[in-house]
């Protein structure tokens, strides 16, 4: 067994939605159901750095720092700690708005901003990695960005109403300011500023159902998706040159699809995929986890070159635990996004529980 | 077919896909006032029972595009419905029926055709065939008229009208807000004219509604003068007349559907179809013809710039000059500064100021300082498109939004660039964005520029229909409308995702 439970976090009163590592790598945010969001740390932070543990999850080992009692009048979807100081939590709600929520010592986490404008669900909230930037999407079609102008707030730079259904998820590309948007409509979209203006540069068309959320790799050269079709599809962004060395140039080439991980590996819909930080010899990009509507957390492991498919990409299945989260929908997995703690994976389910991995190869 | 940003976010996607939503099949007239109940028959057809039992088969409900506007979820497409009432179809039949009934002699059923268009139409068919904006309008009358069409119209005239009723609107509330009778709250003053706007306000955003003037669009002032005035000058009533008007938008044609345009008494409409630039272009094609091939004829005299030749443009943006105007107006009844409509336009002293809100043309601000003191007496906005559009309101909610009149264009642009004007041969962002720089600048190199107590033929118009002068008691129902909230149904589906 390389997959080992570290922690359960019990807590929340209904089924966990998504979850945000702080950029440290030491705290983790969740959010749920119960309209509140909850922040994770493990009781002795030496506990990252350790390499061996007990068979059964210790009791205690981690535990709940700090809960935001949130205003949002419905559920909580979607949760993001600003990724350059984590010093922000971003939360988006089934009532239509976005808020920017800010760490007080005295006060604990008061709310800065709310973002109104969605017309109803806002599904996914994604900050850029300047944490200039800000994307939500939700089930009026849109997908909006916003730009910080201080003072906690933000305006919205432009609003993009191309999907031609419930857009699921967004997510930033690591270094360039690109965005990706899923959806209903069974499309991957690629976004992209030009003259103070932003545009659909691709749609990524191949998924024959719901797209329920992406990852890129930790260098930006590739996306994966995963779909109510089964399939996890990783998608080769255009220009790349090696891994280390990207020439990221959207509009001069196309986003090839790389290599279909085929239906049978999954038997309901997939929710959620990360893209693990885990220090990658050239060639291999890591290891992409996967969880959805079968109860089952799945790690795959990426070669880029010398794999099966033509163009050299391949993903292997290498892991596989079935019922991660009981008899319940896993709907959230995320790798840890330091390289120094790459081995950690959290994942969160309709149970209402968060569980952290650790994972050896 | 492409509504603007607010409209397409706020209805008529949700329109386009059918949804289990709709809840007004369900609204079906009952026949007696006594307890009954409804029940489905074995036919699908929905049967009214009386407590006695006796079963009375009920109307089946017709969902209309009011319905569907009135309402956030639906069952139908907005879009066939828009279709079917309001396309250049509509008026071709509408002309063939003319034709058939003229050689038939049924003078009774002849109707009169009018065309009304607007100048930012005009812009848009000058940009792409490199006319003038005059000649493009010339032969667009040129072509209607030989299709059968009776008068055509320039909106900038009644434009000219709106405007004078919006720089009035603007200053009594100035006024009463000074000497302390009304509220803080009504400022700052939202322009109405454009209903991609409109719809979006009054679906998502209803505490805004108190904030936009009152003011009808020229496209709606059209209305009024074609199915009163002109009617009363041609001896006729409003159902005989066909109003058609010709505008940059979709949007236009919800406008003209609203049941606050709707005339019980004669079952008419002020404007009874709109049709898109597109479209009209499209009529031109179909009918095996070409802008380029078509001759020239003069607008309608009664309803168009000064008198029947020349046309004329406000001072300003394809939006209309609505800021420029009101400021005009204010600076000399407020505060006794001469300050012309087309120097606001551009600057220059004068204590104007003119920036771009974060170095973007689709959101200025005008500030008015007075030229001793520097004090600040006026300060305007223009915001264009859904994204500035989005902030101001936010700002106006949170109290932060100091201005005193902000013209509001749902499209980036403003008008311009309407989801219903043509499109250049590229479409690629940067292309479209040249394209509809181009288009305004065609817009605004086009007639001179004349402010509305210039227009002639408007004062004479206004001589004989109000006679008593537009200062005194407002001739509120033919020039002022009004909002209404539009309830959200809440997502009753429960879906987990
Ligand atoms: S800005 Fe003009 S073209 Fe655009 S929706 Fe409003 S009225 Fe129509």
């Amino acid at each position: 067994m390389t997959l080992i439970l570290v922690a359960e976090l019990e807590g929340h009163k209904d089924r966990v939605w998504q979850l945000s590592w702080h950029p440290s790598g030491e705290r983790l945010a969740s959010c749920s159901g119960d309209r509140t969001v909850r922040i994770w740390a493990p009781s002795d932070p030496g506990l990252l750095s350790a390499d061996s543990f007990p068979e059964k999850p210790a009791p205690g080992a981690w535990k709940a720092l700090d809960q935001i009692e949130s205003t949002h009048k419905r559920t909580v979807r979607s949760v993001a700690y600003e990724p350059t100081t984590g010093k922000q939590i971003a939360t988006a709600s089934f009532d239509g708005t976005t808020s920017i929520w800010e760490y007080d010592e005295y006060q604990g986490y008061e709310c800065e901003a709310t973002l109104e404008g969605h017309e109803n669900e806002v599904k996914c909230v994604s900050w850029s990695p300047s944490g200039q930037l800000l994307a939500t999407c939700g089930r009026d079609k849109s997908v909006w960005i916003w730009e910080a102008v201080g003072g906690g707030d933000f305006d919205c730079i432009s609003v993009l109403m191309e999907h031609t259904h419930d857009v699921k998820f967004v997510t930033w590309h690591p270094t360039e300011e690109i965005l990706a948007s899923v959806s209903y409509d069974n499309t991957v979209r690629i976004w992209k500023e030009d003259d103070d203006d932003w545009y659909c540069t691709k749609i990524l068309e191949g998924h024959t159902s719901t797209v329920w959320s992406a990852d890129f790799s930790p260098d930006g050269s590739y996306l994966v998706t995963v779909s109510d079709d089964l399939t996890v599809k990783f998608w080769k962004a255009p220009s790349v040159k090696t891994s280390s060395e990207i020439e990221f140039v959207p509009d001069s080439g196309s986003w090839d699809l790389a290599y279909t991980v085929p239906a049978q590996a999954h038997t309901r819909p997939i929710y959620s995929v990360s893209w693990s930080h885990h220090a990658s010899d050239s060639g291999n990009h890591g290891l992409v986890a996967t969880g959805g509507g079968d109860n089952t957390l799945r790690i795959f492991k990426t070669v880029l070159n010398g794999g099966r498919d033509k163009t050299g990409f391949e993903a292997t299945l290498v892991e596989e635990l079935k019922n991660a989260h009981g008899q319940y929908d896993i709907n959230c997995v995320k790798w840890n996004p330091c390289q120094k703690y790459s081995c950690w994976l959290a994942t969160a389910g309709d149970d209402g529980v968060v569980r952290i991995w650790y994972y050896t190869a | 077919m492409s509504f603007s940003g607010g409209v397409r976010l706020t209805d008529l996607n949700d329109f386009i896909a059918p949804s289990q939503e709709c809840i007004k099949p369900v609204e079906v007239k009952k026949t007696s006032a006594t307890k009954s109940t409804v029940e489905i028959g074995s036919d699908g057809g929905y049967y009214e029972v009386t407590k006695e039992g006796s079963a009375t088969k009920l109307e089946e409900a017709q969902v209309t595009l009011n319905d569907c506007l009135a309402c956030s979820g639906c069952v139908t497409s907005a879009e066939t419905i828009l279709i079917a009432m309001q396309s250049h179809e509509e008026l071709i039949s509408v002309l063939k029926a003319n034709v058939l009934a003229k050689r038939e002699q049924r003078n009774s059923d002849l109707r009169t055709v009018v065309v009304t268009i607007s100048p930012q139409t005009r812009a848009s068919i000058a940009r792409k065939y490199n006319l003038t904006t005059t000649k493009a309008g010339m032969r667009l009358a040129k072509f209607l008229k030989t299709a059968g069409v009776d008068f055509v119209f320039d909106s900038a005239f009644s434009r000219d009208l709106s405007l004078m009723a919006s720089a009035k609107e603007f200053v009594d509330l100035y006024r009463n807000r000074q000497v302390g009778s009304l509220s803080e709250q009504t400022f700052p003053i939202l322009s109405s004219w454009c209903p991609g706007w409109i719809c979006y306000a009054e679906k998502t955003h209803p505490e805004i509604l108190p904030y936009i003037s009152k003011v009808k669009s020229p496209q709606q002032i059209m209305g009024v003068l074609v199915k009163t005035y002109l009617a009363q000058s041609l001896g006729c009533s409003p159902d005989k007349i066909y109003h058609v008007s010709v505008m940059p938008c979709y949007d236009k044609k919800l406008e003209a559907s609203r049941s606050d345009f709707y005339n019980d008494m004669y079952r008419t409409r002020d404007v009874d179809c709109v049709i898109t630039t597109g479209e009209i272009e499209r009529m031109i094609v179909e009918a095996g013809s070409s802008v380029q091939d078509l001759d020239e004829q003069s607008f309608d005299g009664q309803f168009c710039g000064q008198g029947d030749l020349n046309l004329a443009r406000s001072a300003g943006s394809s939006a209309g000059g609505y800021l420029e105007y009101v400021m005009s107006y204010a600076a000399s009844a407020l505060f006794g500064m001469t300050i012309p409509a087309d120097s606001i336009a551009n600057p220059a002293g004068s204590g104007l100021k003119r920036t771009l809100v974060r170095n973007h043309p689709d959101h200025q601000e005008i500030t008015l300082s007075h030229p001793q003191t520097g004090e600040q007496l006026l300060r305007f906005a223009t915001v264009y498109g859904f994204r500035h559009l989005q902030n101001m309101v936010r700002k106006l909610k949170t109290g932060r939004c100091s201005y005193d009149y902000v013209e509001v264009a749902a499209c980036p642009g403003a008008c311009g660039n309407g989801g219903g004007q043509l499109r250049p041969p590229e479409t690629s962002p940067k292309s479209l964005k040249e394209w509809a720089n181009s288009v305004e600048n065609t817009y605004k190199a086009s007639e001179p520029c004349q402010t509305p107590e210039e227009n002639l033929a408007l004062a004479e118009v206004l001589s004989n229909w109000l006679p008593q002068g537009i200062d005194q008691p407002w001739p509120k129902k033919v020039l002022f409308t009004s909002y209404h909230a539009v309830q959200q149904a809440t997502n009753g589906l429960g879906v987990k995702w």
